[in-house]
This record gives structure tokens, sequence and C-alpha cells, in this order.
């Protein structure tokens, strides 16, 4: 063992970026653990906190649960305490004019606990949560139901997320569905009642349209999510270890061919084949342990990060036996299993291979591995095929194509590598050849190098395609086949006041606006229409609506509906539908998305968009005007360009997020193509020598190892971003709603980035090999 | 100076001298790891002119080598070649120079194991972006015999092939002065003699100046002239030599070297 850490001191400038490929996947280890324990010791304390046994409320946000309920929940044996809750979404509007999405909920004295100041009273005050960074006698601005509220700052209170508390007839006013009601009801259960019991007898009273969750279930939900998390965080982890697997590999693969002469002299003296390999293994032991130190360190700061951009910043516990055991196993684990097969090969050296000079050539036939990899290829692509009937086998096509390719990669570089010869040659000369004849003189040492960056692309590539999709999708809906020139809508959780329409009518320059929402009609019998609210008198000048029969009207108890639908329920102008006559029958633009049309919605939610038409050449103007008459932050006014983009943003910010997350495999690989290339410049010292004494310059030698790393690197893309669009692709094909939409800028600047990447993990390899003084390189007894 | 020097001791045209050594010094280290490895050596080398330069161990025949070439940086003195006073040259000027105007030879590993024969020799010219002239380059390939071998590698090849590639490459740039390190210490006495022909005929057909480094009175024997280096000195010249003599030599300048 001591020998071990003297020979990692020893080498430790070739030990450094296998040790940062670790670090890496070891921090991700624990900051997955370390955060997911965060959130879920948030939800547990959460929970306890809450003190609910069993919780009640309507199954359907508009059925209102009214006060009668809620005494005859009091009534039911075994109840101790009741809690009514009115509860909704509401926005702050923080000092930069964004809007910070808050839980809103009455007060309760029982679970608010008062840090400063006192409850609200009246519909000018809250109570914030104390992370807000507002203090007792603040104003602020909120804004509930899309109507903005200046209130003052009457308390504030511990909470784990944002919060609003309203006092409770502002609360319910504001999100109970009917004056005299509320949204929930937390029943507390009196000593002696279990909670299951409890649940028995609350669901004996309780009404068909209501219904009641445990304490337990919830706290279980809330730490579902958490769990979920932490498995999401940790297959990313697995990732970009995987990928770190194949840096330490090659790490230690390049070392024992370095120190191929040393293990022969070794076992020429008596040293077993055991000895040398636990002395290879002895060393990666170290290796992992000493990286896993800063790797711990830096998982607590991802965990930190990841608080920060998530959630609000849980407490995390930085110090906690389970991660710290597992980053221990995790850093030790993977770097011994990578460095096995390495170590094993090192062991097999013949003794006689000591008096040999020069470097062993891997004269291991690559048949096999290629055989097999063409198999397992095959398999892969023939599974992912078959998706478009089952899409289950995308679980068993992904790997197998992948652990093909893997396998194949060796095969496929020599095979790609021949054939750029002769056109790169052409265009860069001797420092072109000279390099895709170095990415080919080991091919499995290319291929691990290139396997490393290529899972990263891969499953970049395998997420982008979906995600892109889904983003084309989203704008194609967005374009609802009207011609407003603007179209007004909430931010997401929010909605529009119901003044709105209004208001905006009254802007100068606004010609038109015509307020559309949805509304569900329940036809009874389990049967419903998905019906767009509009105004039958404006709404044509937006959107082209053919009346096919029938009269439109004023759509006064009366419906219109398309002509798919009538033919397909076999309805005609004149049938009762509920409490509806079907007054007109219509074709409305494909992407309008609704079966019918009525004139108001039974539920009297407001309207899900605003459509508006102004002055010609005035739609930017007049969208500001609009902005600053409304003087909402929770409402997006959008040009028609505007608001097909907002539609794809979600899914953008979303895939923000996954590259972020598959960074760590793709910079573990970049350092894989770095350790090759700097293992390469050690290796071919002489070469470099002879170059440089027959008139290679510095800036030619620099050049060649550049293309050299350049080639690998974009092997990499070359073999996985295909695989990556072909997976990503299959899981598209599987959906009927989501046309396919490949994402080809994206994967073009995915092919450059990997070209930089080579760049880069060329830059101090190719330095350091062209200012090798010549004559010193030329007696150097590697090759 | 230089040029009054040759002219008043030997009497040759100026035009011929392709490469000169001015009172060239080298030391390596310093204080008490200080070591002599050349001391104020002057020299010549012609048009034509097959040259050996002999001596013991550490005596500063490579050093002297290195210095010419370009590869090493004297401490003292002067190294023209072509004309051109090396010292004034910074480092991609120098590497232009090495690939331009002189060819190596070295002992070993003197080919880019990547590389086929042909792109071995013709390497000098497209690392210099100059497209190789066919006919020229063929009629070496034809000279030293490997018309048949050029799209092998060099592990495929025999030893005294590689160094026959090697010499190939030397002349393929026509470089002032071809530069051989040990070029037959490796080799088995058949091919390390068509080696030193093919050096031979350089000087002598392709009109090359030829330096050559070498332990071997039997290698030396080849050339035109020799000369002897002791400590860093040059001790002696001895033009048209045979084998018998260079061992007399060699006997009087190192005693133990020639019985061992």
């Amino acid at each position: 063992m001591r020998y071990a850490v003297r020979a990692v001191v020893a080498a430790k400038a070739r030990y450094v970026l296998p040790a940062i490929g670790i670090v890496l996947g070891v921090a991700f280890v624990v900051s997955a653990l370390v955060y997911g324990e965060a959130v879920r010791a948030m939800a547990e304390r959460d929970a306890a906190l809450a003190d609910v046994s069993v919780e009640v409320g309507p199954d359907r946000t508009e059925t209102p649960l009214d006060s009668a309920l809620v005494r005859r929940l009091a009534q039911v044996p075994g109840v101790a305490g009741v809690r009514p809750i009115a509860r909704g979404w509401a926005f702050l509007v923080d000092r930069e004019g964004g809007t910070d999405r808050a839980a809103a909920t009455n007060y309760l004295p029982s679970r608010h606990t008062l840090d400063a100041g006192q409850a609200p009273q009246g519909a000018n005050e809250v109570v914030l949560d104390d992370k807000a960074g507002y203090s007792v006698g603040d104003r602020v601005r909120i804004v509930v139901n899309g109507v903005v509220r200046d209130v003052r700052v009457s308390g504030t209170t511990a909470a784990s997320r944002s919060l609003i508390v309203l006092d409770t007839a502002t609360a319910r006013k504001d999100f109970a569905a009917a004056p005299d009601a509320y949204t929930e009801v937390d029943l507390v259960a009196a000593a002696g009642t279990s909670e299951s019991a409890l649940l028995a007898a609350v669901k004996e009273v309780l009404p068909d349209e209501f219904g009641a969750v445990s304490g337990t279930e919830l706290a279980a939900s809330a730490q579902a999510d958490a769990e979920k998390i932490t498995e999401i965080l940790l297959g990313f982890a697995a990732i970009a270890l995987f990928v770190a697997c194949f840096l330490i590999a090659n790490t230690f693969t390049m070392l024992s061919t370095a120190r191929a002469r040393e293990n022969a002299l070794l076992r020429a003296i008596g040293a077993s084949r055991r000895a040398v390999l636990r002395r290879v293994l002895a060393e990666a032991a170290v290796l992992g342990v000493i990286a896993t130190v800063p790797g711990y360190v830096v998982g607590i700061g991802g965990a930190a990060l990841l608080g920060n951009l998530f959630s609000d910043g849980p407490p995390l516990q930085a110090l906690a036996l389970t991660p710290i055991l597992v980053a221990l196993c995790v850093g030790l684990g993977v770097t011994v299993v990578a460095a096995y097969l390495p170590a094993r090969r090192a062991a097999a050296i013949p003794p006689i291979a000591a008096l040999r000079t020069g470097l062993p050539v891997d004269q291991r036939s690559l048949n096999r591995r290629s055989v097999v990899g063409a198999i397992s290829t095959a398999a892969g692509l023939a599974a992912i095929c078959a998706t478009p009937q089952t899409w289950e086998l995308i679980y068993l096509g992904a790997p197998l194509l992948m652990l093909g390719l893997i396998a194949l990669t060796p095969w496929l570089g020599l095979r790609l590598t021949a054939l750029i010869r002769r056109p790169l040659t052409r265009l860069a000369g001797p420092r072109a050849t000279l390099a895709v004849e170095n990415a080919r003189r080991v091919p499995r040492r290319t291929a691990a190098t290139a396997n490393a960056l290529m899972v990263g692309l891969a499953i970049c590539a395998a997420a982008t395609v979906p995600l892109a999709s889904l983003a084309a999708e989203a704008e194609r809906a967005a374009d609802t086949g009207d011609t407003a020139d603007l179209r007004i809508t909430p931010v997401d959780f929010a909605a529009l006041a119901p003044d709105t329409a209004a208001r905006v009518a009254a802007v100068p320059g606004v010609r038109l606006v015509s307020p559309v929402g949805n509304a569900h009609l329940d036809l009874g019998g389990g049967r419903a229409l998905d019906a767009a609210v509009v105004d039958p008198v404006s709404l044509p000048q937006f959107v082209p609506v053919t009346v096919r029969a029938g009269v439109l009207g004023s759509l006064d108890h009366a419906i219109a509906v398309t002509t798919e639908t009538a033919t397909r329920r076999q309805w005609a102008v004149g049938t009762r539908v509920s409490t509806y006559t079907v007054a007109a029958i219509v074709d409305l633009p494909a992407g309008f998305g609704h079966d019918a049309l009525v004139a108001s919605d039974p539920d009297g939610q407001p309207p899900a968009s605003i459509l508006v038409r102004a002055d010609p050449g005035q739609a930017d103007a007049v969208r500001d005007r609009i902005r600053a008459a409304l003087d909402n932050p929770t409402v997006r006014v959008h040009t028609r360009t505007e608001y097909r983009e907002a539609a794809a943003e979600p899914y953008r910010r979303f895939l923000g997020i996954l590259y972020a997350l598959l960074g760590a495999a793709v910079l573990i690989g970049a350092l894989a193509v770095a350790t090759t290339m700097t293992m390469s410049t050690v290796e071919r010292t002489r070469e470099v020598g002879l170059l440089r004494a027959i008139g290679m310059t510095r800036a030619h030698v620099r050049a060649a190892f550049r293309w050299e790393s350049v080639v690998v690197a974009l092997l990499a893309a070359v073999v996985g971003l295909p695989a990556g669009v072909l997976i990503g692709s299959s899981a598209v094909w599987g959906q009927d709603s989501v046309a396919l939409a490949i994402p080809w800028p994206t994967l073009g600047l995915f092919v450059v980035l990997t070209a930089i990447i080579g760049v880069v993990a060329a830059a101090w390899p190719a330095w350091r090999a062209s200012r090798l003084p010549v004559l010193d390189a030329l007696r150097s007894d590697t090759e | 100076m230089l040029a009054r020097h040759n002219r008043n001791d030997t009497g040759e045209r100026m035009s011929d001298v392709v490469a000169e050594v001015h009172d060239l010094g080298k030391v390596h280290g310093g204080g008490s790891a200080r070591v002599v490895a050349l001391d104020g050596v002057t020299a010549a080398f012609r048009k034509g002119e097959f040259t050996a330069v002999m001596g013991p161990s550490g005596s500063g025949k490579s050093t002297l080598l290195h210095c010419l070439a370009g590869l090493d940086t004297p401490t003292s003195g002067a190294v023209r070649v072509g004309g051109t006073d090396l010292s004034t040259l910074d480092d991609d000027r120098l590497t232009r120079l090495r690939r331009e105007r002189i060819g190596f030879v070295f002992q070993s590993f003197n080919l880019v194991p990547t590389l086929t024969a042909w792109e071995n020799i013709t390497l000098p010219l497209t690392m210099g972006g100059v497209r190789p002239d066919r006919d020229w380059v063929e009629g070496i390939v034809a000279a030293v015999g490997l018309s048949d071998r050029l799209h092998h590698r060099p592990a495929e090849l025999s030893g005294g092939q590689q160094q026959r590639v090697a010499c190939a490459r030397a002349m393929a740039t026509r470089p002032d002065i071809i530069v051989a390190d040990e070029p037959t210490g490796n080799l088995d006495t058949r091919s390390g003699a068509a080696v030193l022909g093919l050096l031979a005929g350089c000087a002598r057909q392709w009109n090359q100046a030829v330096l050559m480094v070498t332990h071997d009175p039997m290698a030396a024997a080849h050339t035109d002239r020799i000369l002897f280096l002791t400590d860093g000195r040059l001790a002696d010249e001895m033009p048209a030599p045979t084998a018998d003599r260079v061992l007399d030599r060699m006997r009087d300048l190192d005693p133990e070297a020639a019985h061992g």
C-alpha cells in the first residue's frame, strides 16, 4: 500500500485528469443524495408541522365545500379539530418587477407561527414567509386571480417555500368556489382514534364529489417527489460515472503500457501475476480514495446550487454518514472496477518483455469484439425500429444499441479514419496524415476515448430530439389559425382578471378584442364536450368561422358545434344537448382545438386568452401600451411571433436543465480526450523529436496533435449523435400526438462543439509536445 | 574571417564550401558538473565530399554533428550552412533550414512508423508544403533500390531497408549537406555496406556534401577524409583513408577503445 501511495504521488501529473473525472462523478452522487435528503427532510418537517390526520377536498375545484359540510365533518366521531382551509396560488411581485409564485392560504393560528408582527387583518394585509426578504410594515404587490393588490406586510412566518398568508375572509373570497365555501378541510384525530379509523369514518359521511386522504398519504406523496428527484439525479450521476470508467480504464491501460518493462522486470525477478495485479489495483484504490475527498466537497456545493436553483434552499446536512459512505464506495469502487481489466492485462505481461526495447504492441484481434458489437448493434436497431408497435422495446433497444456501438467503435474508427486519410491529407498535408494515422494506431484506446465522449453526446441528442419535437408541436399548437395581432395570456398558474378584456379594449390603438376561454361542458352520463368560450360577435373577426348550417347568432343558451362533432355524435341544428340547443354547425381552423363554441362558461372561469386587433402596423407600440395599462407581471402580452416562441419556451428551459445535468458526462468525456492526448505526447516523444529534426515546425507539431484530438472527438460525434437521434426519435414515434422534428441546427452545433472540445483537449498536450527539446526527445527511449 | 581562413589554408574555391564550423565550442552544465564537449573546432564541408568524424566516446563527435545540423546550439563559435549563420535564426527559421538544407540519417528510429516508405521519403517536402518532384524522388528511390517497397510501413521493412529509406528522405530535398549519425550502427555488415555505398554515391554521383559520425573503421574507410576528435578538439585529419590506417590512428588516439 505504501508503494501504491508513492506510485500515485510520483505519477500525479498523469492522474490529475482521471482524478477530476472521479471527483465529478462522486460529486454528482453526493449532490443527488444530500439535496434529495434535504428535500425529503423538508417534506417530513412540513408534514409534522401540518399535523393533519385526514384532508378532505372536492374532486373538481368548482365544487364548493360549504360550511354545512365543515360542520358535518366536525361531528364525525374521533375528530378533535377541524381546520377549514381556503388556498390557491398567488404571485408576489419582487423588487425587480418579476414574480415569485407562492402558495396562498388563509391564516391558521395553529399552523402559522409568526416570527414577527401579527396576523393579517382584512384584504390589505398579508403575512409572508421569512425568506421573501420583507419585514413588517413593508408595502408589497401581490397578484391574486389576475388582480394586482398593494398590501402591507403585517407579519412573517417560517416556511419551507414561498408563502402568502391572507386573512380567512379574503382567502375564501379569492379561492373558494362559492361565497360560503372553502377549498379543503383538515381534520385532526382525537387521542385514541387512529388515522385510518378516522379516514373510514369520514368517508362514511362524505358526499360523492368529495375525496379524503390521510395525513400519512399526503406526507408520503411529498416524500415520493423528493425520492423521484434523488433518483433522477442519481441517474445522471450514473451516466457521468459510466463515462468516468472509460477515462479511468484508459489511464490505467496507458500507464501499464508505459510501465510494461517495469512490470515485466518484476515478473522476471519472481513477482507473481497476482502481485502485479494487486500493485495496479492498490494504485487505483489510492487514486479513488484521494479523489473522493474533493468529490464530496464539490458535491456539497452542487447540492447547495441545486437547492438554490430548484427550491428555496432547503437546509443541507453537509456531513451525514450515508452520503460519506456512498461517496467512498462509489469513488473507490468505480476506480478499482474500471482499472481491473487494464490491471489484468498489465499482469499478463511475459517476463521476457523486460528485455525487449520499445513499447509492446497490442496484438489482440478485434474480430471477436467487432462481431459481438455488430450483433448487439443490429439487435438494438431492430428493437428500436419496432418501437412504433411496442413502445417498451426502447428500454431494450437503446442499451443494446449503445453497448453494441461501444464494442464496434474500434472497427468503426479504423474504417472512418481510413476514409478521411486522403481528403484530410489533401487539406492539411502531413500534419493531418500523422494525426489520422496516430488516431488509428491503438484502435482500442482511440475507441475508449471516443466512447467516453460519445455516451454524453448520444444522451444529449436522445434528449434533444423528443424535446425539440414537443417544442415544435407547441409552436404549431400556438398557431390557432387566428389573425390576432396580439394575444394576452396569463403566466403559468396565474389567471386573467375578469375585467381584463374591457381594460384592454380601452387602450388607445386597440381596434377590437375577443376573449377566448376553455369550458368543460358536462353532458351527463360521463360524456363531456370541450368547448371554447367565445364572443360570437367578435370571434369571426379573428378566426375564420364557416357556418355550415344554422345561425351563429348570440349563442344564448345555445352552442355551435364543429361539423366533425356533429357527424360523430349525430347532432343537427335544433338538437338538445344538456341545457343547450345546437344553434349552428361550423367549421373552425384546424389549430383552434375545440369541439364547440359557447357564449359563457357555466363555471364562471375568466378567459384563458384575449385576442387583440391593433391599428395597422402598430402591434409593438400597442403591446407596450397594453402592458403599461395592465401593469401586471403575471399577464403576458405577445405579438404573434412572441407567442409562438413563448409556447416552446418551457421545453427549451427543460432542455437547458438536461444539458446542464449532462454537462458533467460531456466534461468527463472531454477529460478523457485530454488524458489520451497527454499520454500520446509522452509515448511519442521520440517521434516528435524525429519530426522536429527533419524539419517540422512547432506550429505543425501542435496542429498534428490538435487534428488527432479533433478526429477522435468527431469519431464520438459521428457514432454518438446518430445513435442518440435514433433513440430520441423512437421515443417520439411511440406518441401519436407529436410529430418528429429533428433539430438539425442543434445537432450541427453539437458537432461544432465536439470539434472545439477536441481542440481544447489537445491544447496543453500539443503545446508540450511542440516545446520538447529536439535532442532530448530524439534520445528518449519511448517511441 | 571564415572566407579568408578557407582560402588561405586550403586554396579551395569558396563556392564549394556548403557548411562550415568556426572555432566551435560547446559546454554542458556548469560548476562541478561542467563538461566541455567541443573546444574550438574549425572545419569546412564541400560539395561532393564524404567526410567521417571519428573519435572515442565523449570526444564530441555527435555534438559537432548536432551543432552543424542545427539540433544543438553551440556556446561559442559559429556555424554556417549554405552561407547562413545559424545563430541568427529563430526556432521556426532553424526548423525550416533543417527541413530544406540538411538531410538526416540517424542510427535508429529514422522513420515515422505510421507513414509509408514513400510518405516518409517525401515528408520534408510535404511538410514544407512543397509538391514532391516525382521524377527526382523516383530517381532517388530507384537509386536506393526501394521501388517495390514504397507502400510498406517501416515495421514491414528490414533494418537495412529502413536505413535506405532514411537515406532517400535525406536526399529528397537536395540539401546542402547530409548528416548521418552512426547510420550503420544497428545494421549487419551487408546492409551496412549498402547504406555506406549509398552515402558515398550521394557525394560522388549527386555531388552532395555528406558528413558521417561513426565508430567503425570499416565504415570510415568509405569516406574521402576523416576528422579525428579527442576531448572536443580536432586532433587529426586523414585524407583518402583505408581501414588499416584508420585502425592504427585510432589505436594512437585511444588505445583502450581499439582493443575493446
